[in-house]
C-alpha cells in the first residue's frame, strides 16, 4: 500500500462523514399529520415536559397546530409568581450603625448567597411544571446566550438575576433588537461585565467587546476600533441595589458626569452628543442607536449568528456545512421580520428539516434535560435538583463564563457519565416502593406489560420501538416472574414499585437516555 | 491480531492518522507528570532576589521573604529559595536541588501576555498564543500530540490521566479527548459498574448513531479504564509517606499507578489558591503555606518513585498561568503578572538554575516583567528529548519550532540543536488598563474566608446539602455530632479545590438539634442544624 492511499484512507476515516449527508434543509412547513415518533421528537426538543397523555393528544395533528399551541401556552405564563421575598429592600450598611448594621449585613449576605440558590430552585420548579409549552427551554436558551453569573468574589444580590430572568422571559419570543437593547442596560449585566465601571475618563471595554463577540456578531466580525468606540458610547451607566441611595434599586440609571460627551464614530456612523444628557436621551441616542447600527450595518451577520446558536440548541450541536443552508434560511426569515424572533422560532419547529430523521435523537442532554426529565416524574426536592445540576456543571444563574455553557459533548465525560447515573439513582431512591408503584399505576394500561414498558421507553429513551430493548427491559421488570404475572404484580404498589426501580436503573444506563 | 492484544501505546504505524510516518516514532516508556499551580504562582517570593535592596524596600515592603530566612542557591545570580521549599522528605525541593534532581527555569513567559486567568491558563494548556485575544482556543498541546493515533482506537491504558474534576483543555485533541479524569480509583471502579459499556447497536438517523456511539464509547472507556486503573492501583505500592494534603495525595495516587504498571504517558495534577491578590502574607502567609505543600508533595513523590525503582522514566514539571507583579498591591497581595519560574524534577533534569533571575529583567510597561524563554520551549524539548519524537513532529504539535531554554535545554539528554530558531526578541507589550483582566480591576480583588451553609435548615428527613465556599484547596471531613458533642460518625471526606461546592449530606439520627462538624485542613467549623 503506498503512503498516499493509506493517508487518504485515514483522512476519510477521520474526516466528518456527515458533511456528505444530504438533507432537504427546508424551512417550509411540514404539513403531514405527525406520527407518534415525530410528536415525541417535537416535545423532547421544544419543551421540558413530556407525558404519555400529551403524546397521545398530539399524535395525528399537524406540526403547525401543535407548535402554535406550545407558543400560545407559553404566552400565558410570562408572569409566574415571584419569590416571596422579592420586594424586600436592602439598605447600604455604611449608612447604619450598631445592631441595625449587623442585621442589614446579615440580610445582604442572604440576598447574595442563599437566595440565589433559592432562585435556582424557583426556576427548577417552573421548568418541571412547564407542560406543553416552549417557554422555559427558550428562557434557558437566552440565559445561556446572554450568559451572566451571580457568583463572583462578591456575589450579586439575587434580585438582579431575577430581574434579568424576568426580562428574558417576557421577551422569550420577542425582538432580538429589544433583547440586545435591554440586556445592555440590564442591572446584572452592568455588574457582571463591568458596565458600571465604564466611565468617560476610563472606558472599560468588557461589555462592548462581548456585546459584539458573543451576543450579536461573533468573533472576527468587528474591529478593535469598534470595541473602543462602542465602549465610549456605552459609558456612564450605573446600578445600585440599596434602597436608600436616591436611585431606584436594581434599575440602570445614567450618571451624566460619567458619560463621554465627545463625538464618537462607530462602524462609520457618527454619535454626536447634541442633546441634553439624561437617562432617556442617552438611552435613545446612544445605547439604542448603537444596537441599531450593529443590526443595520451587520444585520445579516447578526441574523446568521443567532440562527446558528438556535440551530445548535434545537437541532444539532455539531452543525456542519449542510446545516448552514438551513441556518441561512433562518437568518433570512429574521431579516425579513426586522429581528422579530417569533416567526423564525415557530417556523423552525414546524419545518420539514426539523422532522427529518437525521435530526431525531441527535442532541446530547444537558443536566437540565437529564435531571429535570427525571424529577418531573418523581418525588425529589427542587432545591436538590438545582444542586445536582450544579454539581454536573450547569448551575442555573451561574454559567461557567460569559460564553455560556460549552454544551454538546462537553456535558458528558468520564466523570459526569458515571456521576449523572449516580445522581439519577439518588433521585429514584428518594421514592419509596409505594410511591413508585403509585406512579406506575398512573400510566394508562399499566397492567399490560408491553404497553407499560413501552411508555417508559417513550418517556426516557430515543429508540422507543426496539423489540430487543423492550424484551430486555421487560425481563428486568419481571425479575424472573412469568410475563402473565405482571397483571397481579402491577396491582401491588410495593412489589410493582420495587421492580420499577430496577427498571429505571436499567433505563438510565442506556446510552440513549443521554440523548434527546 | 485484535486491538485488544496490542499493548498500550504500542500502536504501530499502520494506525497513524494524518501524519507522515517519518515524522513520528513509536512511544518510549518515559512518563511526564505536570503539576499545575492554578492562580498564578508568585515566582519572586518562590526564588527570591535575596541580595537586592529594592526587593525589600520598593517592591515588597510588606510581603518580602526575610533575607535571613531564605537559603541562597546562587550567590552570583543573587537567588535564594523560599524556606518552605525545604519542607518535606530529605529537605524537600531544596534537597532535590542539592541532590541534582531539580532544575530551576527562570524567566518563562510569552509574548503579548494576557492577564486573565482563563485566557492565560488556556494559553499555557494549549501551547498556542493567539495574536487575537478573542480567537477561541480549541485544543491542548498534549491532545494534539496524541492526535497521531486515530480517534477510533482506544489504547488499553489511557494516554493521559488528569487527577481532578473536569477535563483539562491540555488533553483536548483536534479529533478527540486524550485523557480521562480520575479522582479516586475505588470510587471510579464502583460507579463504573452501573454504566452500560457493551457494544450496543443503535438504529436511527446518522447524527443519532454518531452521538450514541460517542456515549457508548465513553461508557466503554469508563468500564475498561476503571478496571485497568483499579488493577494498577491494587497492584501498585507507595514506599514513601505523604502528608494528607490535596497535592500530595494526587501525586501519591500517580506514583501508585505508575508502580502498578499503568502505561499512561502523561499525568496531570493541580493545586489551586495561588491567586494571592490579598493576604498573600510573608513567611507565615498563604503563599508560603502553598509552597510548603508543593515542596512536601514533590519531594515525597520523587523519593517514592526512586524507592519504587521508576526514577529513570519519570520526569515532572510545574507550570502556572502567569507570575505576579514585582510591586505588591495595597491589599497585602500581588497582582497578575508575566514572567515566572518553572521547576523540572527527576533524575533526568539538569540540576541548575537556567536563565537570569527574572526579577532583574526589564519592565515592559512599568509594572510587568519581560520574559526570556517562551514556555513552549519547554514543551518542545519534552516532546523531542523526553518523548523521543522528531523536531518536525513537535513543530506540527506547536505550530512552530522553539529553541531550548538557554540553548542547552533543561534535560540531561538534550543535545543542542542549531537548526532551532534563536530565542524570541524581548517584545514590547501593550498594556490595556481598561481590560477586565487587568489586575487593578475591582473584580479581581478577593478576600473571602471559607463559608458553610447547610440548607434547607431545618432539615426534613435525612437529605441536606452543605454549600461550601473554600478559599484554598483542602481536604474536607464532614461529621455529625449531637449538641453535647457525641460524634455520630463521618458523613463525607474528600479533597476539594478552592471554590463553591454543594455537598450532599445523608444525615444520621432522629429529630433534634445537631452540629455538623467540618474539618478543613486543620481548621474546624461548626454548623448547627435542626432535623424535623
Amino acid at each position: 500500500m503506498s503512503n498516499f492511499s493509506r493517508r487518504s484512507m485515514f483522512e476519510n476515516l477521520l474526516g466528518n462523514p456527515m458533511e456528505n449527508l444530504s438533507t432537504n434543509a427546508s424551512l417550509d412547513e411540514y404539513t403531514q399529520p405527525l406520527s407518534r415518533p415525530q410528536v415525541m421528537h417535537l416535545l423532547r426538543r421544544a419543551t421540558f415536559g413530556m407525558s404519555i397523555a400529551t403524546i397521545d393528544k398530539y399524535v395525528g395533528k399537524k406540526a403547525g397546530v401543535i407548535v402554535d399551541e406550545l407558543f400560545a401556552n407559553a404566552d400565558k405564563k410570562l408572569s409566574p409568581t415571584p419569590l416571596g421575598f422579592i420586594n424586600e429592600t436592602l439598605k447600604n450598611p455604611a449608612t447604619l450603625s450598631g445592631s441595625q448594621k449587623t442585621e442589614e449585613n446579615a440580610r445582604i449576605k442572604k440576598h447574595k448567597d442563599e437566595y440565589n440558590w433559592t432562585l435556582g430552585e424557583w426556576w427548577v420548579t417552573l421548568m418541571k411544571a412547564d407542560n406543553e409549552s416552549v417557554l422555559e427551554k427558550l428562557v434557558l436558551f437566552w440565559h445561556d446566550h446572554f450568559a451572566t453569573q451571580y457568583a463572583s468574589c462578591d456575589n450579586m444580590p439575587f434580585t438582579l438575576m431575577y430581574n434579568q430572568n424576568d426580562f428574558l422571559r417576557k421577551n422569550y419570543s420577542g425582538s432580538f433588537r429589544t433583547l440586545l437593547e435591554g440586556i445592555s442596560l440590564d442591572g446584572a449585566m452592568l455588574f457582571y461585565l463591568n458596565g458600571k465601571e465604564n466611565i468617560a475618563e476610563s472606558p472599560n471595554e468588557n461589555y462592548a467587546r462581548e456585546l459584539m463577540e458573543l451576543f450579536s456578531l461573533g468573533v472576527g466580525n468587528y474591529t478593535e476600533q469598534d470595541v473602543r468606540e462602542a465602549a465610549k458610547i456605552l459609558t456612564g451607566w450605573n446600578v445600585t441595589f440599596y434602597s436608600n441611595e436616591g436611585e431606584k434599586p436594581y434599575k440602570a440609571y445614567l450618571v451624566p458626569d460619567k458619560f463621554d460627551r465627545n463625538a464618537k464614530s462607530f462602524m462609520g456612523e457618527n454619535f454626536t452628543v447634541n442633546y441634553e444628557v439624561n437617562t432617556a436621551n442617552v438611552n435613545e441616542n446612544s445605547v439604542k442607536k448603537l444596537i441599531k447600527v450593529i443590526l443595520s450595518k451587520k444585520g445579516e451577520v447578526a441574523a446568521k449568528y443567532i440562527s446558528k446558536k438556535l440551530y445548535e440548541y434545537y437541532f444539532y450541536s455539531n452543525s456542519s456545512k449542510n446545516s448552514q443552508v438551513f441556518i441561512d434560511k433562518m437568518a433570512a426569515n429574521i431579516l425579513a421580520n426586522n429581528f422579530a424572533m417569533r416567526p423564525v422560532l415557530t417556523a423552525m419547529f414546524k419545518s420539514q428539516h426539523f422532522f427529518e430523521e437525521i435530526i431525531i435523537g441527535s442532541q446530547i442532554k444537558s443536566p437540565a434535560e437529564s435531571i429535570i426529565g427525571m424529577v418531573r416524574h418523581l418525588n425529589y426536592p427542587d432545591l436538590y435538583a438545582r444542586n445536582i445540576m450544579s454539581e454536573l456543571g450547569q448551575e442555573l444563574f451561574n454559567p461557567p463564563n460569559v460564553a455560556g455553557w460549552k454544551g454538546y459533548r462537553g456535558w458528558i465525560n468520564t466523570v459526569t457519565l458515571p456521576s449523572t447515573i449516580n445522581y439519577l439513582k439518588i433521585i429514584i431512591n428518594n421514592n419509596t416502593n409505594q410511591q413508585l408503584g403509585q406512579w406506575a399505576q398512573g400510566f394508562k394500561k399499566y397492567d399490560e406489560i408491553d404497553v407499560f414498558v413501552t411508555s417508559l421507553m417513550e418517556l426516557f429513551l430515543i429508540q422507543t420501538t426496539s423489540a430487543e430493548k423492550l424484551k430486555k427491559l421487560k425481563n428486568t421488570l419481571l425479575a424472573g416472574a412469568p410475563e402473565y404475572e405482571w397483571y397481579d404484580i402491577s396491582k401491588n404498589k410495593d412489589s410493582a414499585g420495587q421492580r420499577l426501580r430496577n427498571l429505571l436503573f436499567e433505563i438510565i444506563k442506556s446510552p440513549d437516555y443521554f440523548l434527546f | 491480531m485484535g486491538l485488544g492484544m496490542v499493548s498500550a501505546l504500542k500502536i504501530d504505524k499502520m494506525h497513524l492518522s494524518t501524519f507522515q510516518p517519518s515524522e513520528t516514532y513509536e512511544e518510549n516508556d518515559n512518563i511526564l507528570v505536570i503539576v499545575q499551580l492554578f492562580g498564578g504562582n508568585d515566582g519572586i517570593n518562590t526564588i527570591t532576589p535575596y541580595e537586592w535592596d529594592k526587593y525589600y524596600t520598593l517592591y515588597r515592603p510588606n510581603l518580602h521573604i526575610p533575607e535571613k530566612a531564605v537559603t541562597p542557591i546562587s550567590k552570583e545570580l543573587g537567588m535564594a529559595m523560599h524556606p518552605n521549599l525545604k519542607k518535606g522528605v530529605k529537605d524537600g525541593m531544596l534537597g532535590l536541588f542539592k541532590g541534582g534532581k531539580l532544575s530551576i527555569m527562570s524567566g518563562v513567559g510569552y509574548n503579548n501576555p494576557n492577564y486573565s486567568h482563563f485566557r492565560s491558563t488556556d494559553i499555557w494548556l494549549s501551547g498556542i498564543v493567539p495574536t487575537n485575544d478573542a480567537s477561541p482556543i480549541k485544543s491542548g498541546w498534549m491532545g494534539r500530540y496524541f492526535d497521531k493515533y486515530s480517534a477510533n482506537l482506544r489504547p488499553v491504558d489511557p494516554y493521559c490521566i488528569q487527577i481532578g474534576d473536569n477535563p483539562s483543555l491540555m488533553f483536548q485533541g483536534d479529533t478527540n479527548e486524550k485523557a480521562i479524569v480520575l479522582q479516586n480509583a475505588d470510587e471510579f471502579y464502583n460507579q463504573a459498574k452501573s454504566v452500560e459499556g457493551n457494544k450496543v447497536d443503535a438504529n436511527g438517523g446518522e447524527y443519532f448513531k454518531q452521538e450514541f456511539a460517542y456515549i457508548n464509547e465513553l461508557g466503554t472507556q469508563v468500564n475498561s479504564y476503571s478496571t485497568v486503573i483499579k488493577k494498577a492501583f491494587d497492584k501498585g505500592r507507595n514506599l514513601e509517606s505523604y502528608p494528607s494534603k490535596p497535592l500530595s495525595e494526587q501525586l501519591k495516587l500517580v506514583a501508585r499507578l505508575i508502580d502498578g504498571g499503568l502505561k499512561t504517558k502523561v499525568y496531570f495534577v493541580e493545586l489551586n489558591g495561588f491567586d494571592t491578590h490579598s493576604t498573600q502574607g510573608g513567611l507565615d502567609g498563604v503563599h508560603s503555606r502553598l509552597l510548603g505543600e508543593v515542596s512536601e508533595a514533590i519531594s515525597s513523590f520523587q523519593s517514592d518513585i526512586e524507592k519504587l525503582g521508576h526514577a529513570k522514566k519519570v520526569l515532572g514539571i510545574t507550570a502556572s498561568e502567569f507570575g505576579r507583579r514585582p510591586y505588591e498591591n495595597g491589599s497585602l497581595g500581588t497582582d497578575h503578572g508575566t514572567a515566572n519560574i518553572m521547576f523540572g524534577f527527576g533524575e533526568n533534569v539538569r540540576p541548575e538554575i537556567i536563565g537570569p533571575h527574572f526579577a532583574f529583567l526589564t519592565f515592559i510597561d512599568h509594572q510587568n516583567l519581560n520574559f526570556t524563554t517562551d514556555f513552549r520551549s519547554i514543551y518542545f524539548e519534552i516532546m523531542v528529548a523526553w518523548f523521543g519524537q522528531s523536531v518536525a513532529y513537535a513543530e506540527k504539535v506547536l505550530g512552530a519550532k522553539f529553541p531550548y531554554i538557554n540553548g542547552q535545554g533543561f534535560l540531561k539528554g538534550s543535545v543542542p540543536d542549531k537548526t532551532l530558531p534563536p530565542p524570541p526578541p524581548i517584545p514590547k507589550a501593550d498594556p490595556n488598563s481598561s481590560d477586565p483582566g487587568n489586575p487593578l480591576s475591582p473584580s479581581n480583588l478577593i478576600l473571602d474566608q471559607d463559608k458553610f451553609i447547610v440548607y434547607p435548615n431545618p432539615v426534613v428527613g435525612n437529605s441536606a446539602f452543605l454549600n461550601m465556599t473554600l478559599y484554598l484547596p483542602a481536604k474536607v471531613t464532614i461529621s455529625q455530632s449531637t449538641m453535647d458533642g457525641k460524634m455520630l460518625g463521618t458523613l463525607h471526606q474528600k479533597n476539594y479545590r478552592a471554590g463553591l461546592h454543594n455537598v450532599f449530606l445523608d444525615l444520621k439520627g432522629g429529630a433534634g438539634l445537631y452540629n455538623i462538624v467540618i474539618l478543613v485542613g486543620r481548621r474546624t467549623h461548626f454548623v448547627r442544624i435542626l432535623k424535623v
